[in-house]
């Protein structure tokens, strides 16, 4: 996957570890504020009478968009769910997804999930790491950094295509080799040049 | 994700180029029919970042109503709740939330923020926070004095990059499925078997020039702590 940086020095066992714990909060007992893991996510929410009815959720991009089909309302339940409910629904559509349009192995499957769910979007806030870098948290700092998040010119698509059709969960010895990688599919061939990203508030560019 | 429109290569380009911007305006970043009716609902983007200007200081963006064209506006719907949701302790349920919503319409909106703060409900059903509520305007920077931290909600650049418009040949599913002229049987059937090559690939957003509304709130990473 040619946007992800992978180290030689990186443990295997310790990628293994920081994928499979996901976000593991601060454990400290003392009562002292610490700075640790979050698990972040957005919801839209319409006014219905005194309460708001969540209509739209979104944390990690194009999981939902490419796992879930439109057809069966799977894209749907996924708006209107909450992440406790994700191994009971987003589940199902990555084992789909990954088992049945990718081909991938059961193994591969199993790392994707535990990468992708539930669907929130893992920050270290511990880490002293000057940028972000998406999942960078899962892959213990394999694709550029350990604070994890989603920095605005992370390659956020072909990071997740080389999740899904490439072999970055091999290259990371997360799970064997399948031999089922679809090298044509694992890079749209997009990158951000041409965005107006600033180093100053609000950061996002300016309209155009 | 979101896409652009076609480079006409060959004699079928304009056919298909009637049907890359058919699905890019009609499925916005690819969301379902009930989202995309109501743009104010529909979050396209998340983005949590250290803060450039200050080490100490975290960067929450939600992008929302996307596929807004080159030199438009649109307001933010005030009868929206937009929030990020914190979990802090690994359960998959929020600890904290920020809540923003909007009132009025166009250049005149006022912009209220609240939080991070511990929700009434947990869940798919929320009501507002009852306090800390911070005022300002649309496309205007503002600060939130008890949090140390501010706010900008308004038109930016659509910060997305994606050949959206191959996505679509691949898996046109992920489309609005009133779009389809002839939706796959199988809805997991992808209909390509490879992106476009660089050079033809296209970012239908830089080169659209498409804008959406955002939401950047730049806070201590104290104010995230866990007790």
């Amino acid at each position: 996957m040619k946007n992800l940086k992978i180290g030689s020095g990186l443990m295997v066992a310790s990628l293994a570890t920081a994928a499979l714990v996901g976000c593991g909060g601060s454990s400290g007992s003392n009562t002292t504020p610490q700075l640790g893991r979050i698990a972040v996510w957005t919801t839209s929410s319409v006014k219905t009478g005194d309460a708001y009815v969540q209509q739209d959720r979104l944390s990690n991009p194009v999981v939902n968009e490419v796992f879930a089909t439109f057809a069966n309302n799977r894209h749907r339940i996924n708006n209107l769910a909450q992440p406790s409910e994700d191994k009971d629904e987003l589940a199902n559509d990555i084992q789909s997804f990954m088992t049945q349009v990718a081909g991938r192995s059961q193994a591969t499957t199993d790392v994707v999930k535990a990468v992708f769910m539930r669907d929130t979007m893992v920050v270290d806030l511990s880490s002293n790491a000057s940028t972000a870098a998406y999942l960078g948290v899962q892959t213990g700092g394999a694709t550029g950094s350990t604070f994890g998040g989603r920095a605005l010119g992370d390659d956020v698509v072909d990071i997740s295509l080389g999740v899904v059709f490439g072999t970055t969960v091999s290259a990371l010895g997360l799970a064997p080799d399948d031999g089922n990688a679809i090298p044509t599919l694992t890079s749209d061939n997009v990158d951000a040049s041409g965005k107006q990203f600033t180093n100053t508030f609000p950061y996002l560019g300016s309209p155009r | 994700m979101r896409r652009k429109k076609f480079i006409a290569a060959a004699g079928g380009a304009i056919l298909v180029a009637a049907v890359g911007v058919q699905f890019a305006i009609a499925s916005d970043h690819a969301d379902t029919q009930e989202v995309v009716d109501r743009p104010g609902t529909d979050i396209s983007d998340v983005y949590i970042f250290p803060s450039p200007e200050n080490p100490d200081n975290v960067v929450f963006a939600m992008n929302v109503n996307p596929l807004i064209a080159r030199g438009g506006t649109a307001s933010f719907d005030p009868d929206v709740l937009y929030q990020f949701k914190i979990d802090m302790n690994d359960d998959g349920r929020e600890d904290k939330v920020i809540q923003v919503r909007f009132t009025g319409t166009g250049a005149n909106q006022k912009v209220f923020v609240s939080g991070p703060s511990a929700p009434n409900q947990v869940g798919t059903t929320n009501t507002l926070l009852t306090s800390n509520w911070t005022a300002g305007d649309v496309n205007t920077p503002f600060v939130m004095p008890q949090l140390g931290g501010k706010v900008f909600a308004g038109v930016r650049e659509d910060s997305f990059f994606f050949d959206l418009e191959q996505f679509f040949t691949i898996l046109p599913d992920r489309g609005v499925p009133s779009g389809l002229t002839s939706p796959p049987t199988n809805p997991n059937q992808p209909m390509a078997t490879s992106w476009r090559p660089a050079g033809q690939a296209v970012d239908f957003l830089s080169n659209g020039g498409f804008n959406v509304l955002s939401i950047v709130i730049e806070m201590p990473k104290s104010a995230l702590a866990s007790n």
